[in-house]
Parts: C-alpha cells; sequence; structure tokens
C-alpha cells in the first residue's frame, strides 16, 4: 500500500517532479563523467609524463570537491521533496497514519527517486561523455588514446555513491520529519521568520567582509611566493570575505535600498525585500557558488591560457618554421613568408655535410643557446655562423633529422661535398605560425613518405607546436572538462535552491497580481528576482577569477590569454542555467 | 445623479466539470453598489458569495452577465488592463491578511503606489496619512510575523486604502479575528467609509460584522434571498434585525 502511494505521488505531481528528477539526473550525469577520467588510469597517465603526480592529485581533489557538493545538492533538492509532500503528510497523519509508516513512505519516494535518477544519469552522462568528449578533443585538435565513455566499474561506482547518499538523506528527512507534530506538518507553509539584525554588528561586519575580500585580492600576484602557506591564507581570506560580503554587506545594500527613493519605484522595494528576506538563508551557499564559480573559471582559463600561449613557445623555440625533404613543396602557398631555402647535403657515416658557402649565402637563421661558452636562459635569433657550426641549433636539428637518429648525428660544412647521395632540404619561416597552420598540417602529412623515422618530430616551430600540443592538449582538456562539469554542478544547486522555496514565493506573487500588477510586471520581476541570486555569486566569482590569475603570473606567459574564451564558455553555461531556471520559476510562481 | 460606484447585470457562473452541466453557482443576480455605500453580502457556504466577489472584484471571469465599476465594462478588459484597473481603482482586503511578509509594514502599504510609479515622496506621505488612520504609524518598520492578527489586518486595510481608490472589496475581513478585534477592524472599516468616501463590498458570514453595513444582500443558492436596510436605525438594533432575518431563512 506505501509503495502504491509513493509511487502515486511521483505521479500525481508530476510537474514538481519532474524539475527535482532532471536536476538529480543531472547530479548524478556529472558525476558519472568525472569519474570515468578519474578511474581511467592510463588516460591520466597518458595525458602527461612530468605532471601524472599533479593531475592525480587534481582529479581526488576534484572528486572530494564534487561529492560534497553533490551531497549538499541533493540534499536542497530532497527538502525540495519534503517541501512539496509536507502538506500531503499532514493530511495523512491526521487521518491516522503513525509517524512510522509516514517516515517509512518518505524514505521509499526518496530511494524511488534515487533509483530513477540514478538509472537515468548514467545513461545521460555516457551520453554527455561521448558527445562532450569528442567536441573537446575535435576542438582542441587532438585524440586522446585511452578515452572511453565508460566501463561497468564506473557505472557501479556511480549508482552506488548515489544510491548511499539517497538513503542517507531519505533517513535523514524521516528523522527530521518524525520529529514535527501533525499541525506543522499542516501549516507548512506558514512559517516563516523575519531575523532582526543589530545595524551596528552588521556595519562592522559588511565592512570586514569588504576588507578581508579585498586584502585576498591584493595579495594575490604575491601568494606564490609564499607557496602553500600563501595559497591556504589566501583561499581563507577570501571565502570569509566573501561569507561576510554575501550576509552582511549585501544586507547594507538592502536596507540602504529599502530606505531611498530608488527602492520606491515599481516592484524595486518587492525585489529588494525578496533579497533581503533571503540572505541569511541564502549566504551559505551563495558564498559556495561564488568561490566554485571562480575557481572553474580559473581553470578553463588557465589550461586555455597554456593552451593558447603553445604557438608563441613553439616559435620561440625554434628559428624555422619547417624544413621538408619533400622536393615537391610548394611554400608558394604558405602566407607571409619571411625566409626560404634550399640546401643540400649528403650524410656519410652519421655525419651531414653541408657546403659552406650556401650555408653562409642562405643566412640560414638559427637559435644560440649559449654565448662565449655560457649557457644562455633565452635563446638568440641570428644567423648560422659558419666558423662555429657547432653552436647552431638548427644544424644540428637538421642533422638529427635526415640522420633518423635524435642523438648524436655531427655536422660538417665543407668546401667540397663528399661523394655520396646528394639530397636537398628546403627551409621555410612564415611570420605567423597559426594563420598558415592548415597548410603546414598538409606539408607534414606529405611529409612522411620522406622520413627515416615517421615517429621524428619535423625541424621548425610546427613540430615543436604538434609536440606542445600532445603534452598540454590532454591538460587543456581535462581543465576545460573539470570546469564545466563543477560549473553545470553549482548552477544547478543554485536552481534548486531556488526551486525549493518556491511555494512561499507563490503567495508572494499571488498577493502582488490581485493588488493589481499586470501579468508582464510579474514575469519581469520574477525574472529579477531569481535575476539577483544569479548575478551575486557571478560577479564575486568574475572578481575572484580575474584577480586570481595574478596568481599564475610568475609560471604563466600570459595568464590572461586564455580569459575571454573561458569567460565565454562559463558565462554561456552559467547564464542557460539561469534563464532555464527563472522559465521554471515563472512557471512554478505565475498562475496562467 | 450621481452613478453607481458598481453595476453587475445578470450575473451567470457556471463551473464546468467534466461532460456534466452542473448546477450554476450564480444564477442571473443583478446587484447595485452606490456610491459611498457600505455594502455588506451574507450567505451560508456555498451560497456562491466568495465567487460573487472574485467577479465583482475582476478576478474571476462570469460565465455570462455585464460588470460596470466607475463606468467602466470591466469584462472587456484584457489582462493587463485589469489588473492595471485594479492595482488604481480598488482595494481589497483578504480573509488571511495576505501582506508580503518579505516586506516592512511601511513597504506593505506603499506597494499600490509603487505599482503606479508614484514619486516616492507623495508615497511616503500617503502611507504616513493611512498609518495614522488605521493607528499602526508605530509598526512601521516591522515585518508582518512581528504582528498580531488584528495588526496585520489593519495593515492590510491601509494598504487597500492608500491609493485612494473609489471601492475596497473584503473578503470576511474579519474571518480570522476574534470578537474584540473583529469590532476594531469594522469600526477602521466604518471610518474609512464615512471620512474616506470610499465604498466598500463586504462578503462576510458574521453577522456581527454585516451588522456595520448600511445595506445587507442576502445570497442563497446563488440568487438574492433578502435584503436589509439599516437606514437611521442604531447598530445594535440592526444586528437584532440580522439574527431574525437569518432564523427566517433557517426556517
Amino acid at each position: 500500500m506505501l509503495n502504491k502511494i509513493a509511487f502515486k505521488a511521483l505521479r500525481q505531481k508530476w510537474r514538481d517532479y519532474s524539475v527535482l528528477l532532471i536536476g538529480t539526473t543531472i547530479a548524478v550525469a556529472i558525476f558519472y563523467m568525472f569519474t570515468n577520467i578519474a578511474m581511467n588510469e592510463e588516460l591520466l597517465r597518458s595525458l602527461s609524463t612530468m605532471t601524472q603526480k599533479m593531475i592525480v592529485f587534481v582529479f581526488v581533489l576534484g572528486q572530494i570537491l564534487l561529492g560534497v557538493i553533490t551531497f549538499v545538492y541533493l540534499n536542497f533538492a530532497n527538502s525540495f521533496l519534503v517541501r512539496l509532500r509536507q502538506k500531503d503528510y499532514g493530511l495523512l497523519s491526521m487521518l491516522g497514519a503513525t509517524k512510522h509508516q509516514i517516515g517509512s513512505l518518505l524514505l521509499r519516494e526518496t530511494l524511488l527517486l534515487g533509483l530513477i535518477s540514478s538509472i537515468l544519469g548514467v545513461f545521460v552522462g555516457m551520453g554527455i561523455t561521448k558527445l562532450s568528449g569528442q567536441a573537446l578533443m575535435q576542438s582542441i585538435g587532438i585524440k586522446l588514446s585511452h578515452w572511453s565513455v565508460g566501463t561497468p566499474k564506473v557505472v557501479l561506482v556511480t549508482i552506488g555513491f548515489f544510491l548511499l547518499i539517497f538513503l542517507f538523506n531519505g533517513l535523514y528527512n524521516r528523522w527530521r520529519l518524525m520529529r514535527l507534530d501533525t499541525l506543522t506538518l499542516l501549516q507548512a507553509d506558514h512559517v516563516v521568520s523575519a531575523k532582526k539584525v543589530n545595524p551596528k554588528r552588521q556595519l562592522i561586519l559588511g565592512l570586514l567582509g569588504i576588507i578581508l575580500l579585498g586584502t585576498s585580492y591584493a595579495i594575490m600576484p604575491k601568494v606564490v611566493q609564499w607557496q602553500m602557506i600563501g595559497l591556504t591564507v589566501d583561499l581563507i581570506l577570501n571565502v570569509t570575505g566573501t561569507y561576510l560580503f554575501v550576509g552582511q554587506t549585501l544586507g547594507l545594500v538592502t536596507y540602504w535600498i529599502g530606505k531611498s527613493e530608488f527602492g520606491q519605484k515599481g516592484l524595486r522595494n518587492f525585489i529588494n525585500g525578496q533579497l533581503r528576506f533571503r540572505l541569511d538563508e541564502y549566504k551559505r551557499i551563495l558564498t559556495m557558488i561564488a568561490v566554485l564559480f571562480g575557481l572553474a573559471l580559473g581553470a578553463i582559463s588557465v589550461g586555455q591560457g597554456y593552451y593558447v600561449s603553445l604557438p608563441k613557445q613553439a616559435v620561440e623555440n625554434d628559428a624555422l618554421t619547417l624544413a621538408t625533404k619533400n622536393p615537391k613543396t610548394d611554400f608558394a602557398d604558405l602566407k607571409d613568408v619571411t625566409y626560404q631555402a634550399q640546401l643540400d647535403y649528403v650524410v656519410k657515416d652519421q655525419t651531414v655535410y653541408f657546403n659552406k658557402d650556401s650555408v653562409k649565402k642562405a643566412q640560414v637563421p638559427t637559435l644560440v643557446y649559449q654565448q662565449n661558452g655560457q649557457p644562455d636562459a633565452k635563446p638568440k635569433q641570428t644567423t648560422v655562423d659558419v666558423n662555429h657550426p657547432e653552436d647552431a641549433y638548427t644544424l644540428s636539428t637538421l642533422a638529427n633529422y635526415v640522420t633518423g637518429v635524435p642523438f648524436g648525428s655531427d655536422v660538417q660544412l665543407v668546401n667540397q661535398l663528399p661523394a655520396g647521395k646528394q639530397e636537398i632540404i628546403k627551409l621555410v619561416k612564415v611570420k605567423d605560425l597559426q594563420a598558415n597552420e592548415s597548410v603546414l598540417k598538409k606539408m607534414a602529412a606529405n611529409e612522411k613518405a620522406y622520413m627515416s623515422n615517421p615517429d621524428e618530430m619535423i625541424p621548425g616551430a610546427y613540430g615543436n607546436l604538434i609536440t606542445l600540443k600532445t603534452i598540454f592538449g590532454g591538460l587543456e582538456f581535462m581543465s576545460i572538462f573539470l570546469g564545466i562539469a563543477f560549473l553545470i554542478m553549482l548552477a544547478s544547486t543554485l536552481m534548486f535552491k531556488t526551486l525549493s522555496n518556491v511555494s512561499l514565493d507563490r503567495r508572494r506573487y499571488e498577493i502582488l497580481a490581485m493588488i493589481g500588477t499586470t501579468p508582464q510586471q510579474l514575469r519581469l520581476t520574477a525574472f529579477k528576482d531569481v535575476g539577483i541570486l544569479f548575478f551575486i555569486p557571478m560577479l564575486i566569482g568574475l572578481m575572484d577569477a580575474t584577480m586570481g590569475m595574478q596568481i599564475f603570473k610568475p609560471i604563466m606567459p600570459d595568464p590572461y590569454s586564455g580569459f575571454s574564451l573561458g569567460l565565454m564558455l562559463v558565462l554561456g553555461i552559467y547564464g542557460g542555467y539561469y534563464i532555464l531556471t527563472s522559465l521554471i520559476y515563472q512557471r512554478l510562481v505565475l498562475k496562467k | 445623479m450621481v452613478q453607481p460606484i458598481l453595476l453587475a447585470k445578470n450575473i451567470k457562473k457556471t463551473y464546468q466539470s467534466g461532460a456534466h452541466v452542473a448546477q450554476p453557482v450564480l444564477n442571473d443576480l443583478s446587484l447595485t453598489v452606490e456610491n459611498g455605500e457600505f455594502l455588506a453580502i451574507m450567505g451560508p457556504s456555498g451560497s456562491g458569495k466568495s465567487t460573487l466577489l472574485n467577479i465583482l472584484s475582476t478576478l474571476m471571469q462570469p460565465t455570462s452577465g455585464s460588470v460596470t465599476i466607475n463606468g467602466q465594462d470591466i469584462l472587456a478588459m484584457n489582462d493587463k488592463d485589469m489588473a492595471k484597473f485594479r492595482g488604481q481603482d480598488m482595494g481589497f482586503i483578504f480573509q488571511n491578511y495576505n501582506l508580503i511578509e518579505s516586506l516592512t509594514v511601511a513597504e506593505n502599504i506603499a506597494l499600490p503606489l509603487n505599482l503606479q510609479k508614484k514619486a516616492p515622496k507623495l508615497t511616503q506621505e500617503r502611507v504616513q496619512v493611512v498609518s495614522e488612520l488605521l493607528n499602526i504609524k508605530e509598526l512601521r518598520h516591522k515585518y508582518p510575523a512581528e504582528l498580531s492578527g488584528g495588526q496585520q489586518q489593519r495593515v492590510g486595510a491601509a494598504r487597500a486604502l492608500v491609493h485612494e481608490p473609489g471601492l475596497i472589496f473584503g473578503d470576511e475581513p474579519t474571518g480570522a479575528l476574534d470578537s474584540e478585534n473583529a469590532r476594531e477592524m469594522m469600526q477602521y472599516l466604518t471610518k474609512i467609509n464615512q471620512e474616506k468616501l470610499i465604498s466598500i463590498l463586504m462578503v462576510t458570514h458574521d453577522p456581527f460584522s454585516a451588522s456595520f453595513a448600511s445595506r445587507i444582500l442576502f445570497l442563497n443558492d446563488g440568487e438574492i434571498a433578502g435584503e436589509l436596510v439599516r437606514g437611521a436605525q442604531s447598530r445594535e438594533s440592526f444586528y437584532q434585525q440580522i439574527l431574525q432575518q437569518l432564523g427566517n431563512f433557517e426556517e
């Protein structure tokens, strides 16, 4: 019988439940997506050999964080469920159902929801993993060898994790419900408390919030010098500052708006009142979202920043763009060619012989890594000095390439090439590597036939770029993937928090409608009402990320280079969530 | 001659439930509220008095008939105009107060003026005036949850009054109040009616509250079953008359 009631409730309140179900399904899907990568050790190892330890650490940390957010999120989602059903439970209790029966009913409903959303979520997760994985790999231009959509182990871990959380939540809900009496249950919607604040205390705490947040921004450029301690202190300052800012400083702002003439226009005071009323309840979640919004944007931007800096690094590490043994290669297809030449050579016993005069005449560009026998941190762009061919990076790279032996090939500049098979190598340098990437890609593909070792790196900046991409592309992929996963969870959490309070808001909007608010004004007000809740953490998160990029200044050439793309991606997803939330909110709050 | 503030003609309302054509809730009902009148509508539950109030106050559409308020045909209006009309020409007092609990008393009262985008200065002044009238000046900065039922209802009345509408609708305005608070509330409504010359149309099942009105219509099974006019008699004797009338209906 209880099973039947639980199931019927799901069917009857389908519209409300569907919101809940979609939300929890998304949570499962994101968790699945993440776990799928975190448990794929081969993939993690293949991403980068140098940073293996770091990446495992990042994923462990990520998994813990995601677990915590998921937990909080499901808590909100479940309190939404309880609110949906509280009145019905009160009624059942009045009709004589025992506390135990009602508690058991709630537990069953929670588990039913958990089971459905876990199974749905795994499927959705597989879908998202497949699509987003493909899309990301394609846009970055890499192929991950150990990439998979999932294993039975990942499916089991995900479903197990969620059933456990749902069980815990269900038990907790049951415990909470059983402590309430019938009357409280029946009057579920009428419990409203207005919190009194001490203005002096709020003013002090509000100012303290600004100071702490400001300090955390101010020390960011220096944080790296102080290493772990610096990072920890800054994080604590930032989180505390944000918490006080959201809870107290904004409280002051709403207080002032309420007093000012600005608040007197239209429904501004209503929206302001909504915020003032919610701040106390929302300050924790808004703080969490603000901080994590900043982290997600930061992660994506840093990943992207590394990635966009690759062509620059590639160019800095080589004097040429491309060297080719293919005599048919035509450089005419390339844009803005700044240098081109052709050299004859002969290979004999691992030694490559060039004609001294033609090298001199060709003025082959090269990097010089040392000066007067001392190594130089920054290589110098110059032309080959025919008297010191051993210093010329370009010549040794070319030698290694044509022999197919990475190390130990020797270069000799001679007046007369020795007897043997005479071959040519063509050299080219372009102004803009990225603008020529597609043409270079074709040239490199045609080059395969002429290479003695097909795994060999083709000399020049283009070859560098390809190598760098295989190393860092995976990292970028991860950072974007991670960032998006977090962002979706955050936005879903906020969505639920907003929607779970809908029964209280509904009454307020009904009153507004009755006393003469036009339908259009009501819709606009609902948009703004939800908008402010999304706007506050976004604003703080944006500041966090903008300032936070300073941390990377000592270790990245240009930390802000990936920022605009990261910003677009993050704002796109977050904005989408805002629109979705306010549309659902409107549907729930406004009567047709 | 001054035109009546409200004129309802041949109102009919039938709720459609599935294939059945249900018994009409309101059956060809007509009524008039004169300018400055305090009209109470009484009737047992199921008599259609809530439906009538909802229709007259534009919150619900009748199946047929016409409603004119202040010379305007309200059924010909679209949603937007209707909302605006409600906001400017009508005030509402509800049984459960319907205050917005996230706003202070002063902010609640100011809402109708805010909606009309009145100048902040004027709004403040008007809020001040009605707060004094209803003796809630001291409560200005409190939230509804901190007030007693009687206080909340006075705030509700202040909100209904602040934009000086031509007509205030009351839906069981004393329904949630104890007898002492109910008496006080009705005295305030009488004051509003007499000092501000605002017409009041109130639905109630409580004969005591109804005895403050100048005229009473009795509703039964969707039709007007009787009428009492207070005239020059005292409220006490009017109250006796109402009880007698209700007794007659019982038989």
